[in-house]
């Protein structure tokens, strides 16, 4: 099967402490995404309070971290991992402005 | 690779703090961190800059005992456990403020400011103008083990290079060692040796020499004097004087003996000074008077008055005779 390009993407509101988790991947298989970039971002980038941003693949733990950034209002990273049905992406927002839109995006390719 | 993970979101610092590599506190490089707080090894400021809270300045690193200046709303204690001022504080062995002109004069307000009495260098203000050798000019306050008060001296040796030097001492308690002029806290003004009390008086006299003068004298017709001797002394708007004659040769005629003072007289009023004659003529011998006229004029002394108010004339200077006349005058100002 051709890969298909993939682009995708799920919001979250960060609550009154500026926190927020968000997770993506395939709905439902055998899709398999492959992911070239993971983007994070805030309706706010550079203002107010900037998040730190963790991402993990799978599970939210140290078998499923993959990077954080300082910048959880704009950043982006550029570790390719696969993602099937049943194992996510997952980013979690800390510190950021209460009320904020964070944004977790993939990128890459599907099949 | 991961994210960028930029030091910067924005112009934001997100990092806790950005710093030079070679960075150690208090030693090497530099540090600037998010709280606003930061650590730099030199710096230089263009245009001004504006300071709120402390500002502290070391010799060297930071450590205790090495505060040299300090500026604060409130005194305290900094963390290397230095004790400092409200205000402006200069500490240590560099605690003096120094104001410096293109000649090279100095002005230095200092806690080891020369202070001959107490031979101890004592806080104070220095002056100096450029080139001056040895002690500049002084207002130190002093306590040495008799005596506590304020000093101002002249420098030393003084412009012209002499060694001798002046001062003014003001003084809490009276030690015994004279002064040019001392002002003491009772109110008692000493100077050269003379004493002026607060209530108007004076407790002690100089042992300067009276000034002397020789008395001139008129009608004396043909007496000749052993002695013709003037001692006198200024108090303020009066003189204080002795006029002393002895007589040699037989003084004759009938004119009125007249006697000058040391100085002109006041002649608003009538003034008179007590004078005792002796071996005179009859009559002419006790308690009498030199006087001055209103209608008198300069140092003389109209007459020789008698106990019995009658006019000494030349006749009644005998051989022998002695004239001393003694007291305060007011002096023509």
């Amino acid at each position: 099967m051709a890969d298909i390009s993939l682009n995708a993407g799920v919001d979250v509101k960060l609550d009154a402490s500026g926190n927020g988790r968000a997770s993506i991947g395939p709905a439902f298989g055998p899709a398999t995404w492959h992911v070239t970039a993971t983007s994070v971002r805030t309706s706010q980038p550079g203002q107010g309070n900037i998040p730190l941003c963790a991402i993990y693949r799978g599970t939210e733990d140290s078998a499923g971290y993959l990077d954080t950034t300082y910048d959880g209002s704009a950043d982006v990273c550029d570790i390719a991992y696969d993602l099937t049905p049943g194992i996510n992406v997952i980013a979690v927002w800390t510190g950021g402005n209460p009320g904020d839109i964070a944004t977790l995006g993939v990128t890459g390719t599907k099949e | 690779m991961g994210f960028r993970s930029s030091i910067l979101a924005g112009k934001r610092l997100i990092r806790e703090a950005i710093q030079s590599p070679n960075f150690t506190s208090g030693a090497d490089g530099w540090e600037v961190r998010r709280d606003g707080s930061a650590e730099f090894n030199d710096i230089v400021i263009r245009g001004g800059s504006t300071t709120q809270g402390q500002v502290f300045v070391y010799n060297g690193t930071p450590a205790a005992g090495n505060l040299m200046l300090s500026i604060s709303p409130t005194a305290g204690t900094d963390e290397f456990g230095n004790a400092y001022v409200a205000g402006e504080g200069l500490y240590g062995s560099t605690g003096t403020l120094t104001a410096l002109n293109a000649a090279g004069d100095t002005v230095k307000l200092r806690t080891d400011a020369p202070s001959y009495v107490s031979f101890n260098a004592s806080p104070g203000l220095e002056l100096r103008p450029a080139g001056g050798t040895g002690l500049g000019a002084s207002v130190t306050a002093y306590d040495d083990s008799f005596t506590r008060g304020m000093l101002l001296q002249s420098p030393t040796p003084d412009p012209d290079g002499q060694s001798d030097f002046s001062y003014v001492q003001m003084t809490g308690g009276f030690g015994g060692v004279p002064s040019a002029i001392q002002l003491n806290a009772d109110g008692q003004v000493w100077a050269q040796g003379t004493a002026f009390e607060s209530d108007g008086t004076i407790s002690t006299y100089a042992s300067s020499n009276f000034n002397t003068y020789t008395p001139a004298i008129t009608g004396h017709g043909s007496a000749t004097f052993n002695q013709r001797t003037g001692y006198w002394q200024r108090i303020g708007p009066m003189i204080f004087f002795v006029a002393y004659l002895t007589v040699n040769a037989a003084g004759s005629g009938t004119g009125t003996v007249t006697i000058t003072a040391p100085t002109n007289i006041d002649r608003s009023t009538r003034q008179f000074v007590p004078a005792h004659l002796q071996s005179l003529t009859t009559g002419n011998t006790g308690t009498g008077a030199a006087v001055a006229f209103q209608s008198g004029s300069g140092k003389v002394f109209d007459g020789i008055r008698s106990p019995t108010n009658g006019a000494v004339m030349g006749s009644d200077l005998l051989s022998g005779g002695v004239i001393v006349i003694q007291g305060f005058y007011r002096e023509l100002i």
